[in-house]
């Protein structure tokens, strides 16, 4: 199982350390000096991304002429705390050299050190505005296992179909009004004339399900704010939100959730109200699973190179999401039952192949490293927890021994850059997204639902009859992983998340026959000891784990790892850079330009927001007097809840950042 | 105008305020996801759900209903169930 973790697997299939094993990263790994040596001195990559003199060009402390340094912050098209900076070979057309930089330290570990852990969900849950309801979830899954308290079934699938819903919402989000308008004709125009042309004369093969007749006319529709894709993918998005709403109360931060269920009120209405626009998203997933294979379909075709655009090897993790409320117990101990009973499979695979669908081992392999970023080592001092609750080894580099030293300094691409961490699991750069929960589930074959129905090479979806009638969408594994498929597999993801909250809704009528509608069993937190917990969970990009400890009452720490974490990962101790650094080194430049000035970047940036990183934060509000309507802060503070300065409302900042791109 | 659910409206400086004009109101905007207790137990709450849902997701439903419950009852049971 673990190809580079000091560990091994006994007869009864618990793990022990190999003799003489020892975590610790000491001087036999690659040292800061030896990386920084490859960086500056090494061979060249066979992507190009090193040269032999490149040394003074990616400090930027001389002047290259050769070489380009681009900085792009924000990344996201809504606000940021995520910066690129790519050195580029523009003669080669080749990314020499990649950084992403978180640049906003969040602090939710120290925030929530020493408070009630109650505290924990409602608080965690602002680490994101975007998928508002994830944290919460995962938060008190973590509590769950903690305290312990189990939810009713009704709870879990008030649950399921309100992640779902919200999914929904998320990835519709990103897939239209975010990394959409990457390949809008306004954009293509200046980018890839050529191409938008041929793409105007290109019929959409699946025009008579979406709507679209050729390729051009889906580019024209992702025109950002007046497209009527983007339009509808908006509208989308708030029909879907109150679907999450219905089930949680509100979104984004539900205050509903809590250890051992939810406290939403689900009434009749509740259901119809649900219904009613579930029914409409069976049609928006068939739409768009189909608008999206021809859009990547062409551009693979018709644009040489674009395959390697934010290629990445075949290396993802999961948590898995959608609990089954006959297997769930939230004891860690049947962690690997309830993880496998799951809608989405959690897993691991490496090089293509899937190495394990458990939860305690995907638990015990994860570690976080912090060579590259503004925190100091914590292991200087002893471990709390040498195993798992499991009997299993842990790392002093696993989230529960983790300890959180902010240690903020100059950025320096050789040295320290970014507020990220390098999490590793079975210390390997992973990347997470909604392809990976399909990839995982597809190889997995565990997911045993009459709507959803993995086959090892790929998954078919059965959605029902709606305006359009009912159709098997089938998405198929693979054979790389960049840009395209990201992007592919968002949009088929949405077939995933709709048959979910289908399954939910049958689940839920069911439960209601039977006089089962209680959302929500009691728990009491115990105020002295030491109690442990992890929450499972999936963002809508994927794997998400909150590890909590309770020291008598309050909590001692928490700690966070998302799954833009694992994408936006800095170097780590074994040399290897992060998926978003892999990607953009990988990207060839293929935009068309005559000169410097004209050169955009486009390729590196649809390589990179195909990740769909997460790291804005905004906040759109109604102001108490009712008719003065959106702010939207793009200057933050640690979670982002400050005013832009000069008060701009979010259309004027959006048609900003949408120019500047 | 390019929302044309959602009751904002943007001047010519970028400024969004909430449209006043149509029938779509703030009020309507806010209440549309409101949710009232029904006061029903759980047996009348299934009754009263499948009555309000269309014809063809009932056709639909009870379709793969039938379906669903035999897949549940054929489904692996864990090794440890709980």
């Amino acid at each position: 199982m673990f190809e580079n973790l000091p560990l091994q697997r006994t007869d009864d299939g618990s793990y022990r350390l190999t003799d003489d094993g020892s975590f610790y990263v000491d001087e036999t790994h690659k040292s800061t000096a030896e990386r920084v040596e490859e960086m500056t001195g090494g061979t060249q990559s066979d992507n190009g991304a090193l040269q032999e003199d490149s040394a003074a060009s990616i400090d930027g402390s001389e002047d290259d002429e050769e070489f380009h340094d681009i900085d792009i912050d924000p990344v996201t098209r809504v606000a940021g705390s995520l910066a690129f900076h790519a050195n580029v070979d523009l003669d080669d057309r080749t990314v020499r050299e990649a950084h992403a930089q978180a640049t906003l330290f969040r602090g939710y570990e120290v925030i929530l050190e020493g408070r009630d852990p109650r505290d924990a969900i409602d608080l965690s849950s602002r680490a994101c505005g975007v998928c508002g309801a994830v944290h919460s979830i995962c938060s008190s899954m973590a509590l769950e296992m903690a305290l312990p308290v189990e939810p009713p079934p009704m709870g879990v699938w008030a649950r399921n179909m309100g992640q779902a819903a919200a999914f929904l919402y998320d990835n519709s989000l990103h897939l239209h009004l975010l990394a959409g308008p990457d390949y809008s004709a306004s954009m293509m125009a200046d980018t890839n004339p050529d191409l938008l042309s041929t793409a105007r004369d290109t019929a959409a093969p699946h025009a008579s399900i979406h709507g679209y007749e050729t390729i051009g006319d889906i580019m024209e529709g992702l025109n950002p704010l007046e497209g009527d894709l983007y339009l509808s993918a908006l509208e989308k998005t708030r029909d879907a939100r109150q679907m999450a709403s219905l089930m949680l109360g509100k979104y984004p931060h539900p205050s509903t959730i809590a250890p051992g269920g939810v406290t939403t009120t689900l009434s009749r209405s509740s259901f119809t109200q649900y219904y009613t626009r579930l029914d409409d998203m069976f049609d928006w997933a068939k739409k768009i699973a189909f608008l999206w294979d021809d859009l990547m379909d062409f551009m693979l075709e018709h644009q040489p190179g674009f395959e390697h655009v934010g290629e990445h090897p075949i290396n993802m993790i999961g948590t898995g999401v959608y609990d089954d409320p006959d297997v769930y117990n939230a004891k860690y101990e049947d962690a690997d039952e309830w993880g496998n009973a799951r809608l989405a499979t959690p897993g691991v695979i490496i090089n293509g192949e899937l190495v394990t669908t458990d939860l305690t081992e995907i638990d015990i392999g994860m570690e976080e490293f912090v060579d590259h970023s503004y925190y100091e080592d914590w292991t200087d001092e002893s471990v709390p927890f040498e195993t798992s609750p499991g009997g299993d080894p842990l790392s002093p580099y696993h989230p529960w021994n983790k300890e959180t030293r902010p240690k903020p300094e100059g950025t320096s691409w050789r040295d320290r850059y970014t507020w990220g961490t390098a999490p590793r699991w079975d210390r390997q750069t992973m990347e997470c997204c909604p392809h990976a929960r399909l990839w995982i589930t597809a190889l997995a074959e565990e997911v045993d639902n009459p709507f959803i129905r993995p086959t090892g090479d790929g998954i078919e979806f059965d959605l029902p009859e709606a305006e359009l009638e009912e159709m098997t969408l089938r998405w198929d594994v693979p054979d790389r992983l960049n840009a395209a498929e990201r992007l592919r597999g968002k949009a088929y993801a949405l077939a995933h998340h709709a048959l979910v909250c289908y399954t939910g809704f049958i689940e839920a009528l069911e439960l209601l026959k039977d006089g089962k509608d209680a959302v929500h069993n009691e728990f009491s937190i115990p105020n002295s000891g030491t109690h442990r917990g992890v929450g499972f969970w999936e963002a809508g990009r994927g794997f998400l784990t909150h590890h909590l400890t309770i020291e008598d009452g309050v909590i001692d720490n928490y700690q966070i790892v998302t799954p833009s974490t694992w994408n936006s990962s800095p170097t780590g101790p074994f040399g290897q850079s992060g998926p978003f650094e892999v990607g953009a080194k990988n990207t060839p430049i293929l935009e068309d330009f005559e000169s410097e000035e004209d050169f955009s970047a486009i390729d590196i940036l649809r390589g990179v927001r195909s990740f769909d990183p997460c790291m804005p934060c905004t906040v759109h509000m109604y102001t108490p007097g009712g008719q003065d309507v959106i702010t939207e802060n793009v200057t933050m503070t640690t979670c982002g809840c400050s005013y832009d300065s000069d008060n701009k409302p979010a259309e004027v900042t959006l048609r900003e950042m949408l120019a500047d791109d | 105008m390019c929302l044309d659910k959602i009751p904002v409206e943007f001047d010519a400086e970028g400024n969004a305020t909430l449209s006043d004009d149509g029938s779509e109101t703030t009020s309507d905007f806010l209440d549309d996801v409101t949710v009232s207790d029904d006061e029903l137990d759980a047996e009348s709450r299934f009754t009263a759900v499948v009555e309000e849902l269309p014809e063809r997701a009932l056709d639909s439903l009870s379709e793969v209903s039938d379906e669903y419950r035999e897949t549940d009852e054929t489904r692996t049971e864990p090794d440890n169930p709980v």
